[in-house]
C-alpha cells in the first residue's frame, strides 16, 4: 500500500513545478466597457499525456476554453458575468524525457460598463483539485484600478519563468476581488503577497521597518527622521482604518457647514489624545507590573462610545430645536443649528476618536522606552497622532466638497434635514460602539 | 444614500479592527510570536503534531487566597486556536506526581484519564468539519474524566468519576452561558481541596527579549507578552498536609512537583512520553540529541541515568547564550545549576548558593536526597507581600525557583540563572528588568486562576 | 404630510441604525468575530503554529531573517516533506532537500550536523525509493542521538521494503516503546498486516485514528482501515474508511482511488470510472490500476492510453535516473513484455529482497515461462503468512502451470477467499482457473 503512494513521490521534477501539476494563470485587464481575461493552463508533462487532445489543436483549444469558461465566474456588483471565448490557442512545448508539455491560452471577455465604482469579483475553479501554480493579476486600462487583491504583474512571467526559491511556497491564488472606477492613471500593487490585501501589507512592512530602525543599535539622524515619517504614515493608515469615528467626524463637520477651523480643531485634539493616552497607557503599562490590555481597552472604547453617543444626543436636540426655531426662515438658510454647543462639541468628538489608543503605537513607545529612548518613542507616537489627524482632516475636506456638489443639486431640498440626519448617525454609531465595546468586556 | 455605503463598510471595518488588535501586536512582535513562545515546545519536532500529549507549562504555588493549599497547574495542548474545540488522548494517563522525600519517587500521583462521551467512535474534535464561525455545526462531544490519587503502598483512591471537562468557548450557540460551564468544572474533592480541568486562556507570558536571547541571539523590544491562544488545563487545589511527608507540612514543607503524559502502547503498557517539572529544563539544559528521551525518563532514575546530571552540570547552551550577550557564563561544573533544578535550594550539600529554601533536606524527615529535577516548592515559604515575577532574584523568596507562580517571569529568571545568578553576579542587564508586560487576559483571584478562554481576539 | 415628508430621512437613519445594530450588535446576525472574510495582519484566521501551512509561513519568514538557524531549516525541511506527502505534490521534494541541505551546511549548537536534518534526509530517500540511502542516513542519525525516536520510523519503513523483516520488526518495537504515536502505530498496522495478523493492524490503526492531530493525518489513517478491509475482501466496509477519509481530507488520492475500486467491486461502475479520473488527476499513482479496470470493461483505447501514461512516467523517472524496477516490472509483466518484466525485477531483487519484489518475479518468471524458478519466488513472497489475495492468485497460477492440481486449487480458492475482488481482471481468471480444475479433477 505505501509502495502506491511513494510512486509519486519519485516523479523527480522535470516541469519546474513537478511534472504531474496543471498550472493556472489569468491575467485580468478592465477596460471601460469590458474585462478581459487572458487564462493560461500550463500543463506539465503528465496532463498533457493524459488529456492528449484528439483531433485539430485549434479545435481542442476552442473546446477547452469552453470547458475552461465554464469554470471561470465573475461578478460586477454582485451582477454575474457573461463571458465569452474570444481567442483560443494551444501549443506542445518541448518538456523532460521526450515529452512535452503544453499550453493553453484562452482570451475570455465579459462586457460591464464602468460608468462609476464597480466592485468586480472573480474566481477561477477550473481543475481545482489538480495541483499547481495558480496565480491572478490584474491591470486597469482606460479605467483606474483602485482596489485590488492581486498584483497588477504576474510573477512567473505568465507561467513561462517559475521562481524556485526555497523559501516561497507556489501562490494558491483563485479569487481575487477588485474596484475599479472611471478614469485613467493605474496605481499598480507591489509584488505580491499571497491572500493579503494592499493596505496591510503596506502597514506590515511599514511597521517592520519602524520597529527595525527603533531597535537599531545606533539612532543616526536621518534613521530618526525616517522613523518618524513611518510613524506618520502608520498613523494616516491607522486612522484609515476603522474605529476612529471618522464618519461621524466628518459628517458632524460638514454638518457644521464644515468650517475648516472646526476641523482643524477635532484634528489636533485627536492628536493630543491619542499621544495623552498613549503615554499614559504606555506609563500604566510600565509602573504596574502586568496591565491587562484587553480590559485598559474595553474600558476606553466604553468611554469613546458614550462620549460618542453623548454628542449626538446633544446635537439632535439642538438641530430638532433649532428646526422648531427656525421654520419660518424657510430653506437655505441653515446656519445657526451648531452654534448651541460650538467648540465643546467639536473638541469632544476629538476626544472620542483619539481615546482609544492603537496597539501598534503602545508597542513602538514601549520599545523606544525599554531601549532607553523614551524622548523618542515619545516623538514617534506624536507623530502618528499627526497622521491620524491628518487622514482625519482629509475625510473632513472631501465630505465637504462632496456636500458642496451634492447641495448644488436636487439635494438641495434635504438641506433642513441634515443636522437632524448627522445628529442621528452620530448618536447611532456612538451607540453602537458603546455597546460593542460593553459586549467585549463582559 | 452614501451613508449606507460608507456606514455598513465601516461597520465590517470595525469589526475587523476589532479582531485584528492583537494580531497587529503579535505581528509587530516578529518571529518571538511563534512556536517557540511557551516554554517547552521548541523542543522535539516529534511532538510537533502530537498536541495532546504536548506538556507547555507547570506551576505550583501556595494559594494566595486560601494559604493553607497549594495550588497546581499542568497545561497541556497549547496554542489552540479560538473557538476550536481539542480533546485529551483518551488513552493516556495525564498525571501530577508530588516527591516529599527527595528520592525522585512520587510519594503521591494525581492521575487524569479521559472518556469522549459518545457511543460511536468520532473523530478528534479538531478534525471535525468545523468553522470557527456559529453556523451548522455538529453538537459539541464532550469529554469527562476520572480523578485518581495514588499512593505508595495504599489503595488507589478514586477523587472524581464522571468529572465534566470544561470545552472552550465556542460561542452562545454552542456553549450558551459560557461562565456557567466554568463553574460547573470547578468542584470540591473529597478530603479538601479543588479541582478543575478543561480549557482556559494560556496564562503563560515571556520576556520577548529573553526567548529571542536564548534562542536565536537576537536582541528585541524586551516587552512581556502572552500568545492569545488556549490551553488544556490540569488544575488541583490541595491541602498542605495532604502532600507533606507524614501530613506535617510544618515539619516537612518541602515538596517536588512534575507531570507526565504516559500514553498506552499496543500491548497493555503505558510509556512515558512527556514530563516537565522546572520550565525551559528539557530545551535549555538537556542537549537537543537527548530530548526524547528525557522525555521518557522518571526523575527517580535521574541520578543513575547520565543524562541528567551531567547535562546540568555542563550546559551547552549556556556558552551559546554568553557568546550572544557578550557575557561570561560560569564555568563547570555548575554546581549552582544543579543546586538550582536537582537538588533544591539548601546550605547543608556546600552548594554555591548559600540558602536554606527549598531542598527536601530541609523536611525533618529527610535525611539523604538523590539529585533528580523536579519543581520544588517550599509550602512555608510565606506569602510575599509584594510578589515579584524576579522570583527569588528580587528577593522574592516564594517565586521561581520555589514552585512557580502565574506572574513570575520564568524564561528571563531561566536566562540570567544560566549566566550566573544567583550564586555570582551573573548578568542581571541581559534583560531589561523594566520592561512592560502587555497581557491580555489577566489571571483572576481564586481558584483556578485562569481565565476563561480566548474567544476571537478582542 | 409635510410633517411625514419631514422626518422621512429621520425615519431612514434611525431603520437604517436598527438593520446594522440588529446585524452586528453582540448575539445579532452577524457575530462580533467573524470578521472580513480576508487575511488579518497576514495571517489566516484561525491562525495556528500547528497547523501545516500556518508553521511554514513562519518558519519561511523566521530564515528569511535568519538563515544561519539550522533547527528551523531542519524543521521546514520535515515540514516540506509532509506537505508532499499530503499533497503529492513533488515540488516540496526538491523544497524539503535543499532545507535540510541548508541545516547540515550550518554548523549545530553541539558540533554534529543536526539531527532532524539527518533524519529527514532519510525519510527523503525512503520517498524517493532509495531505502539503502533512507537506512544510511537513519543508522548515522541513530548513532548520534539513539533516543531520537523519529528515526526509527526511517529505519522501520527502509528495513520493510529492503525485506529485512526481522530488523524492522526490531526498529519499531524501539520506537513504540519510546513513543506511542501515530507514526508508530500505523506502521505497526503495516507489519501485522505483512504477518497476516489483521486483528492487531486494525487495533493498531484505531488507536491511531484516535489520536490523528489533523485533517490529513486522520484520512491517511482511515484510508489505511479502508485498505486493511478491502484486502480482507469487504469492499462495503472499505467504501465506508474511504468514505470518512475523503469527508476529512477531499483531495486525498489514494482513498479516491480506494473508493473507486470498492466502487467497481460492488458493481457501480460508472462510479468507479469517475472516482479513478477524479484519482489520477491528483496523483499518478492509480493509472494502471485504472487502465486494468478500462481493459476489463472492453475500453482497450482508454486502457491503453492510462498505460502511455505510465509509460511517460517511467521516462521521466529515467531522466531523473531513477528506476523503479518494480513498477516497470509488474506492469510488463501483465500488460508488456515478461522477458523485460523478469529482467527489471531480477535486478530489483538484487537490491532488496521484500515479499513484493518476491511476488512480482515469481509472477513475470511465470509470464515468462520459468515456472520452476517461479515457485521458488512465490514461496518468498508468502514467507511471512501474509493473507494477500494476489499473491495466492500468482502462486495458484503457477502451481498450475507446474501441473500441481491440488496445490493449485487451494491457492486459488485461497484468493478468493481472502478477497474475491482483489483485482478485475485476476479474479474472473481464478474463478476460471478454478472451475476448470474442479472438473478436472472429477
Amino acid at each position: 500500500m505505501i509502495a502506491a503512494a511513494a510512486l509519486a513521490g519519485v516523479v523527480l521534477a522535470a516541469h519546474p513545478l513537478g511534472n504531474f501539476s496543471v498550472n493556472h494563470y489569468d491575467g485580468l485587464t478592465v477596460r471601460h466597457d469590458r474585462i478581459e481575461d487572458v487564462a493560461i493552463v500550463d500543463s506539465a508533462e503528465i496532463p498533457t499525456l493524459q488529456e492528449q487532445p484528439t483531433g485539430p489543436a485549434d479545435l481542442h483549444a476552442r473546446r477547452a476554453c469552453e470547458e475552461l469558461r465554464g469554470d471561470v465566474a465573475g461578478q460586477a456588483e454582485g451582477r454575474a458575468l457573461a463571458w465569452r471565448v474570444e481567442e483560443a490557442s494551444f501549443a506542445y512545448r518541448p518538456g523532460a524525457a521526450g515529452l512535452r508539455t503544453s499550453r493553453l491560452t484562452c482570451r475570455l471577455s465579459a462586457p460591464i460598463r464602468v460608468d462609476r465604482p464597480l466592485t468586480l469579483t472573480f474566481a477561477n475553479a477550473h481543475r481545482a483539485d489538480a495541483m499547481g501554480w495558480r496565480e491572478i493579476t490584474a491591470t486597469g486600462s482606460g479605467v483606474r484600478l483602485r482596489d485590488s487583491s492581486v498584483p497588477s504583474r504576474s510573477m512567473s512571467g505568465e507561467l513561462r519563468d517559475y521562481p524556485s526559491d526555497l523559501l516561497s511556497s507556489p501562490p494558491d491564488v483563485r479569487q481575487a476581488r477588485l474596484t475599479v472606477e472611471p478614469g485613467s492613471g493605474e496605481r499598480g500593487t507591489a509584488a505580491s503577497v499571497r491572500g493579503v490585501d494592499v493596505i496591510t501589507r503596506y502597514t506590515g512592512m511599514l511597521a517592520d521597518r519602524l520597529n527595525a530602525v527603533i531597535g537599531a543599535e545606533r539612532l543616526t539622524m536621518p534613521l530618526g527622521l525616517l522613523a518618524l515619517l513611518l510613524s506618520l504614515v502608520l498613523g494616516a493608515v491607522h486612522a484609515a482604518m476603522p474605529g476612529h469615528g471618522k464618519t461621524v467626524m466628518a459628517a458632524y463637520l460638514a454638518g457644521r457647514d464644515g468650517r475648516l477651523r472646526d476641523a482643524c480643531t477635532v484634528a489636533a485634539t485627536v492628536t493630543l489624545t491619542h499621544t495623552a493616552g498613549v503615554l499614559v497607557l504606555g506609563l500604566l503599562v510600565t509602573i504596574t507590573a502586568s496591565v491587562a490590555g484587553e480590559v485598559v481597552i474595553g474600558w476606553l472604547g466604553v468611554v469613546s462610545g458614550l462620549l460618542i453617543a453623548l454628542i449626538g444626543t446633544a446635537l439632535l436636540r439642538s438641530a430638532l430645536r433649532s428646526r422648531k426655531a427656525g421654520h419660518g426662515h424657510g430653506h437655505g438658510h441653515g446656519h445657526g443649528h451648531g452654534h448651541g454647543h460650538g467648540h465643546r462639541g467639536v473638541v469632544a468628538l476629538g476626544v472620542a476618536g483619539g481615546l482609544v489608543p492603537s496597539p501598534s503605537a503602545l508597542v513602538v513607545l514601549l520599545g523606544a522606552m525599554a531601549l532607553g529612548r523614551t524622548a523618542f518613542g515619545v516623538m514617534t507616537v506624536v507623530c502618528y497622532g499627526l497622521g491620524m489627524a491628518a487622514t482625519l482632516l482629509a475625510a473632513a475636506l472631501v465630505l465637504r466638497r462632496f456636500r458642496n456638489l451634492t447641495l448644488a443639486g436636487r439635494l438641495r431640498r434635504l438641506r433642513p434635514y441634515t443636522a437632524t440626519m448627522t445628529a442621528a448617525l452620530v448618536l447611532l454609531v456612538g451607540t453602537g460602539v458603546t455597546v460593542r465595546a460593553v459586549a467585549a468586556l463582559i | 444614500m452614501h451613508h449606507t455605503g460608507s456606514q455598513s463598510r465601516r461597520a465590517w471595518l470595525l469589526i475587523g479592527a476589532a479582531s485584528t488588535a492583537v494580531l497587529t501586536t503579535t505581528a509587530l512582535l516578529g518571529p518571538a510570536m511563534r512556536a517557540g513562545e511557551a516554554t517547552s515546545h521548541w523542543d522535539a519536532p516529534a511532538t510537533f503534531a502530537d498536541k495532546q500529549i504536548d506538556a507547555s507549562d507547570l506551576y505550583a504555588f501556595t494559594s494566595p487566597e486560601n494559604p493553607d493549599t497549594v495550588t497546581i497547574i499542568a497545561d497541556y495542548i497549547p496554542f489552540q486556536i479560538p473557538h476550536k474545540p481539542y480533546d485529551f488522548d483518551t488513552n493516556t494517563r495525564y498525571e501530577v506526581h508530588i516527591d516529599n522525600t527527595g528520592t525522585g519517587r512520587p510519594a503521591i500521583t494525581y492521575r487524569w484519564t479521559f472518556k469522549t462521551n459518545s457511543p460511536l467512535p468520532v473523530a478528534p474534535s479538531s478534525i471535525r468539519k468545523r468553522t470557527h464561525q456559529a453556523g451548522p455545526v455538529d453538537s459539541l462531544v464532550e469529554q469527562s474524566y476520572t480523578l485518581t490519587k495514588l499512593q505508595e503502598g495504599k489503595p488507589a483512591q478514586t477523587l472524581v468519576t464522571n468529572g465534566y471537562v470544561a470545552p472552550t468557548d465556542i460561542g452562545p450557540l454552542i456553549t450558551p452561558g459560557y461562565s456557567r460551564l466554568r463553574q460547573k468544572a470547578v468542584r470540591d474533592l473529597p478530603g479538601g481541596g479543588k479541582v478543575f480541568t478543561g480549557t482556559a486562556a494560556d496564562p503563560f507570558y515571556s520576556d520577548n527579549d529573553a526567548v529571542n536571547t536564548l534562542r536565536f541571539g537576537l536582541r528585541f523590544f524586551p516587552i512581556k507578552s502572552g500568545v492569545p491562544m488556549n490551553v488544556s488545563s490540569l488544575a488541583l487545589q490541595l491541602p498542605k498536609s495532604e502532600l507533606a511527608l507524614g501530613g506535617d507540612a510544618s515539619a516537612n514543607p518541602v515538596v517536588g512537583i512534575w507531570t507526565t503524559a504516559s500514553r498506552k502502547s499496543l500491548g497493555s503498557d503505558h510509556r512515558q512520553v512527556s514530563r516537565l517539572g522546572n520550565p525551559n529544563f528539557n530545551e535549555v539544559i538537556i542537549p537537543l540529541v537527548e530530548r526524547d528521551r528525557f522525555n521518557t525518563l522518571r526523575p527517580e532514575n535521574d541520578e543513575s541515568g547520565g543524562l541528567v546530571g551531567p547535562s546540568t552540570l555542563d550546559p551547552h547552551q549556556a556558552k551559546v547564550v554568553a557568546d550572544r550577550v557578550n557575557a561570561q557564563a560560569p564555568p563547570a561544573p555548575r554546581k549552582d545549576l544543579e543546586e538550582i533544578y536537582l537538588t533544591g535550594l539548601t546550605t547543608q550539600r556546600d552548594g554555591p548558593i548559600k540558602e536554606d529554601l527549598n531542598s527536601h533536606l530541609l523536611n525533618r524527615d529527610v535525611s539523604g536526597i538523590s539529585r533528580v529535577e523536579e519543581l520544588r516548592l517550599n509550602m512555608s515559604t510565606p506569602l510575599a507581600a509584594k510578589p515579584d515575577k524576579w522570583g527569588i532574584l528580587k528577593g522574592d523568596k516564594q517565586g521561581y525557583p520555589n514552585g512557580r507562580r502565574l506572574i513570575d517571569d520564568v524564561v528571563t529568571i531561566n536566562l540570567r540563572m544560566l549566566l550566573g545568578e544567583p550564586a555570582g553576579k551573573g548578568k542581571p542587564d541581559v534583560v531589561d528588568e523594566n520592561s512592560p508586560a502587555f497581557l491580555w487576559k489577566p489571571i483572576s483571584g481564586s481558584f483556578p486562576y485562569l481565565a476563561l478562554p480566548v474567544t476571537a481576539a478582542p | 404630510m409635510t410633517h411625514v415628508r419631514r422626518f422621512l430621512p429621520l425615519l431612514g437613519c434611525l431603520l437604517l441604525g436598527c438593520v446594522l445594530l440588529a446585524l452586528f450588535a453582540p448575539g445579532g446576525l452577524l457575530r462580533r468575530d467573524d470578521g472580513p472574510p480576508s487575511r488579518v495582519e497576514g495571517r489566516p484566521k484561525g491562525w495556528s503554529p500547528y497547523e501545516l501551512s500556518g508553521y511554514i509561513e513562519d518558519a519561511q519568514e523566521h530564515l528569511r531573517h535568519h538563515p544561519d538557524d539550522a533547527a528551523t531549516w531542519a524543521s521546514l525541511g520535515g515540514v516540506y516533506l509532509e506537505q508532499a506527502r499530503r499533497s503529492a505534490d513533488v515540488t516540496y521534494y526538491g523544497k524539503a532537500q535543499g532545507a535540510f541541505e541548508c541545516s547540515l551546511r550550518l554548523p549545530a549548537d553541539d558540533g554534529g550536523p543536526n539531527i532532524d536534518a539527518v533524519i529527514g534526509m532519510g525519510a527523503l530517500a525512503n520517498a524517493r525509493h532509495d531505502f539503502t540511502g533512507g537506512l544510511r542516513w537513519a543508522e548515522q542519525a541513530r548513532k548520534a542521538a539513539p533516543y531520537r525516536w523519529a528515526l526509527y520510523g526511517v529505519l522501520t519503513d527502509a528495513y520493510l521494503e529492503l525485506g529485512d523483516y526481522e530488523q524492522a520488526q526490531s526498529a519499531l518495537r524501539r520506537m513504540l516503546q519510546g513513543r506511542p504515536d501515530l507514526a508508530s502505530f500505523t506502521r505497526a498496522a503495516r507489519l501485522e498486516h505483512l504477518h497476516g495478523r489483521t486483528g492487531p493492524a486494525r487495533t493498531a490503526l484505531e488507536r491511531a485514528r484516535e489520536i490523528a492531530g489533523d485533517p490529513a493525518e486522520y484520512a491517511f489513517v482511515l484510508w489505511q482501515l479502508g485498505e486493511l478491509a478491502w484486502s480482507g475482501g469487504d469492499p462495503r466496509a472499505a467504501l465506508g474508511f474511504y468514505e470518512q477519509a475523503l469527508a476529512a481530507d477531499r483531495t486525498h488520492a489514494p482513498s479516491l482511488a480506494g473508493r473507486a475500486r470498492a466502487e467497481a467491486a460492488l458493481g457501480r461502475t460508472g462510479q468507479a470510472l469517475r472516482g479513478y479520473a477524479a484519482a489520477v488527476a491528483r496523483s499518478p499513482s492509480f493509472v494502471v490500476e485504472y487502465g486494468e479496470l478500462l481493459e476489463h470493461l472492453g475500453d482497450r483505447a482508454g486502457a491503453r492510453r492510462q498505460y502511455t501514461v505510465f509509460s511517460g512516467q517511467l521516462k521521466l523517472l529515467a531522466a531523473n535516473g531513477i528506476n523503479d524496477d518494480l513498477a516497470v516490472g509488474r506492469f510488463e509483466a501483465d500488460h508488456g513484455d515478461p522477458d523485460t518484466a523478469v529482467r527489471h525485477l531480477r535486478a530489483e531483487w538484487a537490491r532488496r529482497q521484500s515479499v513484493e519484489v518476491a511476488d512480482a518475479l515469481a509472477w513475470a518468471l511465470h509470464r515468462a515461462g520459468h515456472e520452476t524458478e517461479a515457485a521458488g519466488y512465490a514461496a518468498r513472497a508468502a514467507r511471512l503468512g501474509g493473507r494477500d489475495a494476489l499473491f495466492a492468485y500468482h502462486r495458484g497460477e503457477i502451481e498450475r502451470a507446474l501441473g500441481h492440481a491440488g496445490a493449485a486449487r487451494a491457492y486459488l480458492a485461497q484468493a478468493l477467499s481472502i478477497n474475491p475482488h482483489f483485482s478485475p481482471h485476476g479474479a474472473a481468471r481464478a474463478r476460471a482457473a478454478l472451475a476448470r480444475l474442479e472438473s478436472d479433477a472429477t
